[in-house]
């Protein structure tokens, strides 16, 4: 009940008991006036008859979406499709207001724009409706299948070209990869080890040797890159739409396509989600990327932990690992570590800090980068500016 | 955009408001005739209730709502010098004091307050009615509101066809008000 429905009442019992009190039968008889506002009917079936939207978008992107909702009854109903917060009426509303009185059809047409990624279910359609005196309303649900998808855009990757250092394996486009398929390209003569296939037995090799030797080739395509996300609380830093972990999440969708596009394994490991994708190529792996990308909701992992989780894998691929997160919550002795095994570039975020804290949070960061540069294994990233990569 | 919405909530806001003093006018005016010709206007002047007229324009000019409870209780009070002759009380206490032993006051009082039919009243109720659905709405459906209103105006006498009506009509508004308070209590 309304605030009106409730002053009704008020007013009807008021005029019964001054009525009874004074004895006055007009004053009872008046008090049927505001009754009778109460008794006005009301109700509806709300039900969504045809559906139009934009499926797929980008972050910052304008979609629209037109609705026609279907009202039988009577009342003034209100209609809302409801909005995830982080969409942004641009055009339109999301809400309708109109008296039915029998069938009607309303139209909901709006644009709006998605400023966070991830799968948007649109399928709550509220409503609310009230009688002719405004005294009561009910509300309920109608149900629509409006489901839009908001991807990162994927930005140009710029080159990088002041970075000081000593680069290890700086352009992993010239490295080969560690397994696949042998081509035809000779590399050594080697022992054998069981699960060697017998056409590469080299026979002149094993009579002159006494024991079994095979020839080992080169194998096709080009290194494996590997993403490392991070995805701890520290990379919440910042508001809803823009923080370091949507930041990450737009560089590695970036990198990955970056990559597969150039013909690499790609693979990633979502630190904190505990999300992993083995390398592959093809823009079949770099859709699935993406896809796992817009899932990432964040967690609690060490990257300790985390690489050694893959560590297996790791060792197999020996790939380009790319490591996004914040340096100065990097343990740089153990990227440093981990480098001497295999190229490790470490995508340092930076960008949203302010006032004291933030100072001494770039100092911290600055160390921590100046350390890994030191063996080029390090690439800021200002998420305020267009992503770069070296 | 938070803004526009907030100049369009106090542009509705003020919209009813308007709405609503102007219906509280409407209602005093009504009162106030109804007054001058009641015959207690010959003890109290009704030219002493003028200034009860500005209590509406107070009220909107504090934000309160113009067309209030206690203004509508006032109007009420304006108007029971008419209906009030009617009633048993007035009656009996005639007789009281007529049996007390003051015959010449009893008879004065007799000769001053003749019952007058109020038609007045019921329209004073409508306006208060309108007043509080238009509150809270839009200024949109003032319309509405109105045609609703003017509904139960017209409807309400038809109720009170049966022989007894002050009793039916007082069970029937009770009821009808003991189910609106236990939805209001379970909404």
């Amino acid at each position: 009940m309304r605030k009106a429905g409730a002053s009704l009442v008020k007013t009807s019992l008021y005029l019964i008991l001054a009525g009874i009190i004074l004895t006055s039968p007009e004053l009872i008889r008046l008090a049927i006036i505001p009754s009778v506002l109460l008794l006005l009917p009301f109700g509806a079936r709300v039900k969504v008859v045809r559906e139009e939207w934009t499926e797929k978008v980008s972050v910052g992107e304008v979609f629209s979406v037109s609705l026609i909702v279907e009202v039988v009854g009577i009342g003034i109903a209100r209609i809302r499709h409801k909005l995830p917060e982080h969409f942004e009426l641009v055009e339109g509303s999301n809400l309708k207001e109109v008296i039915v009185f029998g069938r009607r059809l309303v139209r909901i047409d709006y644009k709006a724009r998605a400023t966070k990624r991830g799968y948007y279910t649109l399928s709550e359609v509220e409503y609310e409706l009230e009688n002719f005196s405004q005294a009561f309303v009910s509300r309920g649900l109608a149900t629509s299948s409006v489901v839009v998808e908001v991807k990162h855009r994927i930005p140009r990757v710029r080159k990088v070209r002041e970075i000081r250092g000593r680069a290890k394996s700086p352009m992993p486009g010239i490295d080969i990869a560690k397994i696949g398929v042998p081509g035809t390209e000779f590399r050594e003569i080697r022992e054998y080890m069981p699960g060697d296939s017998i056409k590469f037995v080299n026979w002149k090799a094993t009579a002159r040797k006494g024991k079994l030797m095979v020839n080992q080739y080169e194998v096709e395509g080009k290194k494996a890159v590997w993403i490392f996300l991070d995805s701890n609380p520290y990379m919440l830093h910042g508001t809803n739409v823009k923080n370091y972990l949507e930041s990450a999440i737009e560089a590695a969708n970036a990198l990955a396509y970056h990559y597969t596009t150039r013909g690499h394994k790609v693979g990633l490991y979502v630190i904190g989600d505990r999300r992993m994708i083995h390398p592959d190529v093809g823009s079949r792996q770099f859709r699935r990327i993406s896809r796992a990308l817009l899932e990432v909701e964040g967690g609690k992992e060490s990257i300790d932990e985390a690489l050694e989780n893959c560590k297996k894998m790791l060792l197999l691929y020996k790939p380009l690992l790319i490591l996004i997160t914040r340096a100065e919550r990097v343990r740089v002795d153990k990227v440093l570590k981990l480098s001497k095994l295999m190229p490790v570039q470490v995508v340092a975020l930076k960008g949203l800090e302010r006032g004291f804290s933030g100072a001494v949070m770039e100092v911290a960061r600055r160390r921590s980068v100046n350390r890994l540069r030191s063996c080029g294994s390090c690439v800021e990233f200002d998420v305020n500016r267009p992503l770069a990569v070296w | 955009m938070v803004e526009m919405v907030e100049e369009r909530s106090m542009k509705t806001r003020k919209g009813w408001k308007l709405v609503s003093l102007i219906s509280a006018e409407i209602a005093f005016f009504i009162a106030w005739i109804s007054y001058s010709n009641s015959p207690l206007s010959s003890v109290i002047s009704p030219v002493v209730l003028l200034p009860v007229s500005v209590i509406p324009a107070l009220m909107l000019f504090t934000d309160r709502n113009p067309f209030s409870f206690e203004f509508f209780g006032l109007l009420i009070a304006m108007v029971f010098p008419k209906i009030f002759p009617s009633t048993p009380l007035y009656s009996s206490f005639i007789n009281a004091v007529y049996v007390l032993g003051f015959e010449n006051v009893a008879s004065y009082l007799n000769s001053i307050l003749k019952p007058q039919p109020a038609t007045s009243l019921p329209l004073i109720v409508a306006l208060f009615c309108f007043a509080q659905i238009v509150e809270k709405g839009k200024i949109q459906y003032t319309g509405v509101a109105f045609a609703a209103v003017m509904l139960a105006y017209l409807i309400y006498p038809v109720v009170f066809i049966p022989t007894k009506p002050a009793y039916i009509a007082a069970m029937l508004a009770v009821g009808v008000a003991a189910v609106a308070f236990s939805l209001f209590k379970h909404s």
